[in-house]
């Protein structure tokens, strides 16, 4: 089944004083150095007779049939043809190729516009920063300075910006080619409304839709000992041995200026390898409920099922265990994590009866 | 490579050159979906082989018999057209309805994909796949079964039922949550306490998303921070279900209690546990946010760093990783962040022993998680080099004769690529690599765009002295080195290895160092010397070699390996040598490109000074290698644990 496609405007030209063969219209083209541009020819004899097809080299590429790498024009049957050009650096542009149909002795002569890109349209590419963002930390320094550097194959040179555009105490500073220096400082009013910066850095070569990279700034206040707030204090006596099967009860007063936002229980039944500082990763977690009062001051209790019932009479088993209250004051740095006892861990021993 | 012109047809023209090829040889129609469409929903296909507008139209026709709901059959034969998406999936999202003349029903017959091709003039058609439909106006969604018990802020919330929507143009279903949510530690009631989530008319509405494509059983929604914070603690209610569907009421599921506990956020894992600049670490756990304003996990490290053969320092580090899903975030090793400002990651290795921590932000609360004990090191800076291998230079392996053994020349490539570096830590591969940010590629073209008849050129601007550019691209075209007044075009130009011939085919220049061995190898696989290319028969099996013993051969067998052995080989000592400009050789600590003077077995001699018979490394000569000066530079700027190469170095003058 045969069926029309779609082309561009061409020009044709008869020579001879007969009628030359009718050749198909073809769009114009284009194509990039170092890849293969083909371009397909059909005609037709008036006669039906064979159609032999040439070209015709234009002034702006007068070496084209006497280069090494030079193009080549096949003929198949029927009345078709196939032009193969790897097009070299020095073919960057515009470019009329004109393509010659003969039979017996009459030519139809087709012009067909050829653009050579010198790359295949690579977008830029950022470089650097290649993380998605950092934080930014005040008891080092006010002012958060980010490389930004972008690579384009095509062109030596990329526009940079950023947005939001005219962000306060935002800036990009030492622009130059495809590089530059983000530079923000946050005043004292913006951090104190919000710690999480989203910006956007933007690349423009001026040919083709900018490409974006976002890059958050988290603030995150001075240290500790100049934050206002104060960490929880724990008050709890500490677990004496037992002899029961019931489920163990574990209490603590928690005070915080602020608020407690957790409190855990860290127990095991292993010995800690290190007793003063044991490590918290071989210990299991029970979150303490609050049974009265608030989360500045309340009484707090966690439950462990009893680690002897399953075992025969008499069984013993020491529990290691320490209490944790933490909050998280703001702004963002300030949180506090109170631990009882400070170091070490209480241990008790139960015995099943 | 596509056509570049469409042609218009008046007559009827037979026999399109052969040397076309549509595309469509393998066209093949494998599946539809979905099996029940709505007004709106776009019928996709898959197969192989499509091809886009410009090379193609596509159709789809559907022949059989149409039963409408509460009518009686009759035959139906419409075709619509198709848009393509890429290779393997076309789209159809107009005129099925119609088609069916807009009323709901099911259709029970074939389906058969056409294209009329741009190429050759022809209409391709693959073979017909039987196929059933069901046309509905609307969907009523059921409810059967919602993830109950200890969740993640963000971890999905899968539901089972029936009627769910797909999404997009078709139309959505949404989970109604209503319920009360209590912070960890407290008891109810809710009202004086938590949080009241809402009622059932206007209750909190999250969209679903099949768990898989097109699967109208099976869907998910993230437990997200807008419905009950980011805090620990349970939430207590129930869940239904609403489809929206354009233009029509929405249908309504009845609700099933939902019980789940909000846990803190946590690490589980952190992979690999040894990364270097520009290397991708994945974090995985639970409760993460990210991927809106004003919501952000950080990554905290807390606990002492120790340098290689250095002292230890505590830290106390936060990072900022990419949020990926509330149970994954992807950290890139970067210089800009508060690492790279705490350690020079050029210079430095260690490790580093002590808790890992999610900090999560969302809408002004904060979160912290619990810490996570680990070991984590930091390792040399390493440069990954992906070799790209271009369709230019799948066609000039014809003009060796050695199109059937691709792979096998490959693998030479690399194998020399890892011999020439050794004891260095550069790394080459055959793929792109996803697990680094940056790295270098080198492209292995046919012929030289510069229309130089260089083997072999290095395009990064000016010379790398200690390679602070990981990401350079030896390939396509560099505009900087342009603009500096070289050739711009970068590469291993496979093709010019044919001007060692000395009778190299007319569009190929022959090179001063021609040498009629390279004739003895090619002459027996090159067509235009009369030979016969290698075929698949010859090639399978074939032991790699890594000596030119034995070479040239008179066995057709031995032929054909010595022949991939060489090509590999001036493939593979012409990128090594072109990598090594790329990291700043030779010469780093002076000007020039290459060594000076002429020594045999010498990597970085200029181009006049490697022999042909040292590139293939035949008849004694071979493999260069990098001088001992070298060497130390590459070990310094990329130092690695690794063996190293016990082969004695030349002099570097």
């Amino acid at each position: 089944m045969r069926w029309a496609g779609a082309c561009g405007a061409v020009l044709v030209m008869g020579c001879g004083a007969g009628i030359g063969p009718e050749v198909d219209p073809i769009a114009p083209v284009q194509g990039a150095v170092g890849s293969e541009l083909r371009i397909v020819l059909h005609a037709r004899s008036p006669s039906g007779s064979s159609v032999k097809f040439d070209y015709r080299v234009p002034e702006d590429l007068d070496d084209l049939k006497r280069r090494m790498l030079k193009p080549t024009l096949t003929s198949y049957a029927a009345g078709f043809a196939v032009f193969s050009w790897i097009p070299l650096a020095s073919d960057v542009g515009e470019h009329f190729l004109r393509f010659v149909a003969a039979s017996q002795g009459e030519e139809t002569v087709v012009e067909v516009g050829v653009t050579v890109a010198p790359g295949t349209g690579a977008l830029p590419i950022f470089r650097e920063p290649i993380g998605d963002g950092t934080t930014l930390e005040l008891q080092q320094s006010a002012c958060a300075d980010i490389s930004v550097e972008v690579q384009d194959s095509d062109h030596p040179q990329v526009a940079l910006s950023f947005a939001p555009a005219d962000f306060p105490n935002a800036q990009l500073m030492g622009v130059g080619d495809s590089r530059a220096t983000f530079h923000f400082c946050p005043s004292s009013e913006q951090t104190a409304n919000r710690l999480i910066y989203p910006f956007t850095f933007s690349a423009d070569n001026g040919e083709r839709k900018p490409v974006l990279k976002n890059y958050t700034i988290v603030v995150r206040p001075s240290s500790q000992s100049s934050c206002q707030s104060q960490a929880p204090t724990l008050t709890t006596k500490a677990h004496t041995n037992i002899t029961t099967t019931n489920n163990l009860h574990f209490t603590a007063q928690i005070d915080d200026d602020i608020g407690v936002t957790s409190a855990r229980m860290w127990w095991t039944k292993n010995p800690p390898i290190n007793p003063a500082a044991p490590d918290l990763s071989t210990f299991s977690l029970i979150d303490m409920a609050r049974k009265k009062g608030t989360p500045l001051s309340g009484d707090y209790e966690a439950i462990l099922a009893s680690p002897v019932a399953a075992l025969p009479s008499g069984s013993a088993m020491k529990i290691y265990y320490l209490l944790e209250a933490a909050d998280a004051d703001p702004p963002l740095g300030c949180d506090h994590r109170s631990l009882m006892p400070p170091s070490g861990t209480f241990s008790f021993t139960v015995t099943k009866p | 490579m596509k056509i570049a012109a469409l042609l218009l047809l008046g007559g009827c023209a037979t026999g399109a050159p052969p040397d076309l090829d549509p595309g469509l040889s393998h066209l093949a129609l494998s599946a539809v979906h979905p099996a029940l469409l709505l007004p709106k929903t776009p019928m996709t296909l898959e197969g192989t082989s499509f091809v886009d507008e410009q090379e193609g139209l596509s159709w789809l026709r559907l022949a059989g018999t149409w039963a409408p709901s509460g009518g009686a059959f009759r035959a139906v034969d419409v075709q619509l057209p198709g848009r393509f998406i890429d290779a393997t999936h076309l789209e159809i999202s107009e005129g099925l309805w119609e088609a069916f003349g807009a009323e709901a029903g099911s259709f029970d017959g074939s389906a058969t994909l056409s294209v009329d091709s741009a190429v050759d003039q022809t209409r391709h058609t693959a073979r017909p796949l039987s196929l059933s439909l069901q046309l509905a106006r609307t969907l009523l969604p059921v409810l059967t079964e919602v993830t109950q018990g200890p969740i993640f802020v963000n971890s999905p919330v899968s539901a089972t039922g029936e009627g769910f929507l797909l999404g997009g143009a078709e139309g959505e279903t949404r989970a109604v949550l209503d319920g009360c949510f209590l912070p960890a530690g407290q008891k109810g009631p809710c009202k004086t306490t938590g949080m009241m989530v809402g009622t059932v008319v206007s209750g909190l509405e999250v969209p679903l998303h099949p768990s898989s494509p097109w699967d109208r059983n099976h869907a998910q929604f993230p437990f997200a921070p807008e419905i009950a914070g980011i805090h620990p603690g349970s939430f207590t209610g129930t869940v239904s279900l609403k489809n929206r569907v354009a233009e029509r009421a929405p249908t309504l599921s009845t609700s099933l209690p939902l019980v789940v506990t909000l846990q803190h956020p946590t690490i589980t894992k952190v992979s690999p546990l040894l990364g270097s600049l520009g290397q991708y670490i994945d974090i995985t756990g639970g409760g993460f946010t990210g991927g809106s304003p004003g919501s952000v996990t950080l990554f905290r490290l807390v606990g002492n760093f120790t340098v290689e053969g250095g002292g230890s320092q505590p830290v106390d580090l936060y990072l900022l990783p990419r949020y990926v899903d509330g149970g994954h975030l992807r950290y890139v090793i970067d210089e800009t962040d508060q690492l790279g400002k705490r350690v020079n990651l050029r210079t430095i290795a260690g490790s580093f022993h002590g808790t890992a921590q999610p900090v999560v932000l969302a809408s002004g609360a904060l979160e912290i998680g619990t810490q996570t004990t680990v070991d984590l090191g930091l390792g040399h800076v390493k440069q990954v080099v992906f070799l790209h291998f271009d369709a230019s230079y799948a066609k000039s392996l014809r003009r060796f004769g050695l199109q059937a053994a691709d792979e096998a020349v490959r693998s030479r490539v690399l194998a020399v690529a890892q011999r020439d570096y050794t004891g260095t830590n550069v790394e080459f591969r055959l793929d792109p690599p996803n697990d680094f940010a940056l790295f270098e590629q080198v492209d292995i073209l046919g012929p030289d765009p510069n229309g130089l008849g260089l083997l072999g050129y290095d395009n990064t601007p000016g010379k790398d002295i200690g390679n602070t550019r990981l990401f350079d691209r030896i390939g396509g075209v560099n505009a900087t080195t342009q603009l500096d007044g070289y050739p711009g075009y970068g590469g291993v130009f496979a093709e010019n290895f044919l001007g060692f011939s000395m009778h190299p085919p007319s569009d190929v220049a022959g090179l001063p160092l021609a040498d009629s061995t390279f004739d003895e190898i090619f002459d027996p696989l090159r067509i235009d010397r009369s030979g016969q290319a290698a075929t698949l028969t010859e090639v399978d099996g074939l032991a790699a070699r890594d000596s030119g013993d034995g070479c040239p051969a008179s066995d057709r067998r031995t032929q054909v390996a010595c022949a991939v052995f060489v090509f590999g080989n001036l493939i593979g000592t012409t990128l090594t040598h072109e990598t090594g400009h790329s990291l700043g050789l030779a010469n780093p600590n002076g000007d020039g490109f290459h060594n000076p003077g002429n020594q045999p077995n010498r990597l970085m001699d200029s181009g006049e000074n490697r022999p042909f018979a040292e590139r293939a490394q035949l008849q004694g000569a071979g493999p260069a290698r990098f001088c001992s000066e070298e060497v130390t530079y590459l070990k310094q700027i990329l130092p690695a644990n690794g063996p190293n190469d016990p082969h004695p170095r030349p002099p570097c003058n």
